[in-house]
């Protein structure tokens, strides 16, 4: 097996639409640094190459899990923290959560993107509470 | 279109340096690559796997564009700054001018 077929299944591990997009390109670069290295004779290359796949690919799927839990989590109690605050100003924060917390997930802080998580998952919470008391308000039916 | 930024963070020196490698000409991946080497004076060396990461999340952000060359044989997806990458590269430059600026005068090393 060449070292480049064995890169080739490594990228494998990524989500499948960063394969579709990236995969060829990823490898043909590999390909080019590899007959580089063989001049230099940088000698962590292949492992430093190795690694760095498992390590991204696992940082996208965290990405990928996290996002699709937020929208999985069941609506429970009403959350009154934070109701004083404008749907505008919820839907910014959130936005700003959802930032931090990728951007958590890139710096490998797990504990600091759980928070984000969890943070996101209050303001839709509060967003929808809102959301559904104002359409309230505003048909002026209380069912 | 002029892009503001208003909720700058700091950048890590990977993004600063594909940004920057990008800000004065489109650039295919392995280009990037020696690019970034170059820039860091090879203190930066990026893994094939790390700058397409990067590339990722710039492309999602739109920092960055990737279109289609048409005079290389090989590699044909290449890389571009977005104005908003541009702003978000000043915006991170301005932060660090500033940084430099204090440290240089607690230091008492203006002039030096």
């Amino acid at each position: 097996m060449r070292v480049s077929d064995f890169y080739r299944g490594l990228l494998l591990l990524y989500p499948a639409d960063f394969r579709r997009q990236f995969s060829e390109e990823i490898v043909s670069v590999f390909e080019q640094r590899a007959r580089d290295q063989a001049t230099s004779g940088e000698p962590a290359f292949f492992a430093v190459e190795f690694v760095s796949i498992v390590k991204g690919a696992s940082t996208m799927w965290l990405t990928k899990i996290l996002s699709v839990k937020s929208e999985l989590v069941p609506p429970e109690a009403p959350d009154t923290a934070g109701s004083f605050l404008t749907l505008a100003e919820l839907a910014e924060r959130r936005s700003t959560a959802i930032k931090n917390m990728v951007a958590s997930i890139a710096k490998h802080d797990f504990i600091n993107a759980r928070q984000y998580s969890d943070e996101e998952v209050r303001l839709k919470r509060l967003i929808q509470n809102v959301g559904s008391a104002d359409s309230v308000a505003e048909s002026g039916t209380a069912w | 279109m002029r892009h503001v930024v208003t909720d700058a963070k700091p950048l890590s020196e990977p993004v600063v340096l594909i940004l920057t490698s990008l800000a004065s000409e489109p650039k295919h991946g392995y280009a990037l690559l020696k690019d970034v080497d170059e820039l860091s004076k090879g203190r930066v060396r990026l893994s094939t796997g790390t700058l397409y990461g990067a590339i990722h999340r710039l492309l999602e952000d739109r920092w960055i564009e990737r279109f289609e060359q048409e005079d290389t044989s090989r590699d044909k997806q290449a890389y571009r700054l977005t104005a908003r990458g541009r702003a978000q590269l000043h915006a991170e430059i301005e932060r660090l001018r500033h940084l430099l600026q204090s440290a240089t005068t607690r230091l008492g090393l203006r002039g030096a």
